[in-house]
């Protein structure tokens, strides 16, 4: 992935952070309701990176922090509205995760609105034009997320033994 | 049957980075065990238990150690290079506990600067200590580790298993010495569990009265068996508390509190976000309970500047 965080527009006027999200969409839902903003020819930010999943409650934890330790600046949930999940629950199990998400979240320095979960309807062009752009618009009051490198595990970065150790 | 030449006593060095010293009590809890033990192999350096200096260290030959074992985490400049001689000198690499492996406990300081950690430890005029890193980490991060020994502590079977093969010439890398399923694989109350169980609030072991037979989770009590490799003959459960997750995440899982929100939001009672949130508040603070030993090695390691939960 692009590293969004401190990326800056320069145009005329004060530079903007353009943040990155990372938004998971639901197949029946939320796709169809990004195709009907497009069709629309309704305004979309650009900072959208979006991930097609069959359904919301596909989402592992684990990729949000994935999404996150990658530089996303804020990562998006979109799933049908409650009782209308192709697979019955799927979007409620999106939300109990998000709820729980952001509790581990918080301590690690990640703001709630970091990571949102909403429902966008197949059709619902205008509201998917609404939440992404309510979400950019959030990031950038809130800046880029910067997070320190997460762990690499990696199997070869010995540093040079050779330096004198004093002790 | 011909008789086999005799091996040569494997050379073994064992040492501590940023330790509470459990881990080296985990070779002493081998028992009367550890006395044979040590007649097998040649000893070259553990400063805990001998005069180990590191002018000596440095005179062994690249490789001249066959295996060494490194517990504690890795918080230091100090630590850095301690890890980085002892992996040139040895052949073998074994991380000795959750320090070791995953970052361990010391690894919740990542949630403070390493100003903060300093702060709040000693204050204004603390001793002088070889340079902190920014946070801490596992010794993977910094040398490559070919074997790993789980749990905080260890054993003393998954121990004596290491030090066995060792001995017999058999220690594989890339080898995690425990269980590659889920702890409750192999608990004994796994067959309490059920599937279609679900939590209206997070309850803390000392709010309940404990079944000492039914699964924590039927208790509404966080336990990490369903994320953490077993190995540890589920000593925490048989002693009448919950999983921590100290072995580690099972071999699918790469993120234990990643994979922690996974199960446990599953077993969330409630259909509005109220009531998840109330569900949620008996559940004090998620981060240090599900990275509790792995935080270093989690995937988004956090941004290290809060001021902690
Ligand atoms: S793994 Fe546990 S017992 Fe070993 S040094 Fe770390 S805290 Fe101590
Ligand atoms: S959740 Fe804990 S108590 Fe229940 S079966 Fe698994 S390890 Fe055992």
């Amino acid at each position: 992935m692009e590293r969004g965080s401190g990326a800056t527009q320069s145009g005329e006027g004060p530079a903007v952070f353009e943040p990155v999200i990372v938004a998971f969409l639901c197949n029946w839902c939320a796709c169809e309701g990004a195709d009907a903003a497009g069709r629309a020819r309704l305004e979309l930010p650009a900072n959208v990176r979006p991930v097609r999943l069959l359904c919301s409650g596909r989402v592992d934890p684990q990729h949000v922090l994935e999404a996150f330790a990658c530089g996303a600046d804020g990562v998006l949930i979109l799933g049908c509205r409650p009782g209308e999940c192709r697979y019955r629950e799927g979007n409620l199990h999106a939300m109990k995760r998000v709820a729980l998400l952001r509790r581990l979240l918080g301590p690690l320095g990640v703001e709630t609105e970091r990571l949102d979960l909403e429902w966008v309807a197949a059709g619902e062009g205008k509201r998917y034009a609404e939440v992404v752009t309510g979400m950019v618009e959030s990031l950038r009051a809130l800046g880029p997320l910067k997070p320190q490198s997460a762990s690499t595990h990696t199997t070869a970065k010995a540093p040079d033994a050779r330096t004198k150790v004093e002790l | 049957m011909k008789s086999r030449p005799a091996r040569r006593r494997p050379k073994l060095g064992m040492t501590w980075l940023s330790s509470c010293g459990g881990c080296e009590e985990s070779i002493l809890d081998l028992g009367p065990d550890l006395a044979g033990i040590l007649g097998q192999v040649d000893l070259v350096y553990w400063p805990i238990g001998m005069d180990g200096r590191m002018e000596d260290l440095c005179k062994v030959p690249d490789g001249g150690l066959d295996a060494v074992l490194i517990n504690g985490s890795v918080r230091t400049e100090e630590h850095v290079e301690t890890a980085g001689l002892l992996r040139q000198k040895a052949r073998i690499v074994v991380a000795h506990g959750s320090c070791a492996h995953l970052g361990g406990v010391y690894g919740l300081a990542n949630l403070f600067s390493r100003e903060a950690v300093l702060e709040r430890s000693y204050g204004e005029d603390g001793p002088r200590l070889p340079r902190l890193l920014d946070r801490v980490k596992a010794l993977g991060d910094v040398v490559k580790v070919d074997v790993v020994i789980p749990g905080c502590p260890p054993t003393p079977d998954r121990v004596r298993e290491a030090l066995d093969s060792l001995i017999r010439g058999t220690l594989a890398r890339g080898a995690v010495l425990a269980d590659d399923r889920a702890l409750c694989r192999t608990c004994p109350r796994g067959e309490t569990r059920r599937p279609d169980t679900r939590i209206r609030r997070f309850r803390r072991v000392h709010e309940a009265t404990l079944d000492p037979d039914l699964c924590f989770l039927e208790q509404g009590i966080v336990c990490l068996g369903p994320v953490t490799r077993g190995g540890c003959e589920a000593r925490c459960v048989r002693g009448n508390l919950p999983c921590r997750g100290c072995f580690g995440p099972v071999g699918e899982v790469k993120d234990q509190g990643g994979g922690g929100v996974g199960f446990l939001a599953a077993l969330l009672e409630g259909a509005s976000e109220e009531e998840l949130e109330q569900a949620l508040d008996g559940l004090a603070d998620p981060t240090g309970l599900l990275y509790r030993y792995s935080l270093p090695s989690s995937l988004f390691g956090g941004r290290n500047e809060g001021e902690g939960p």
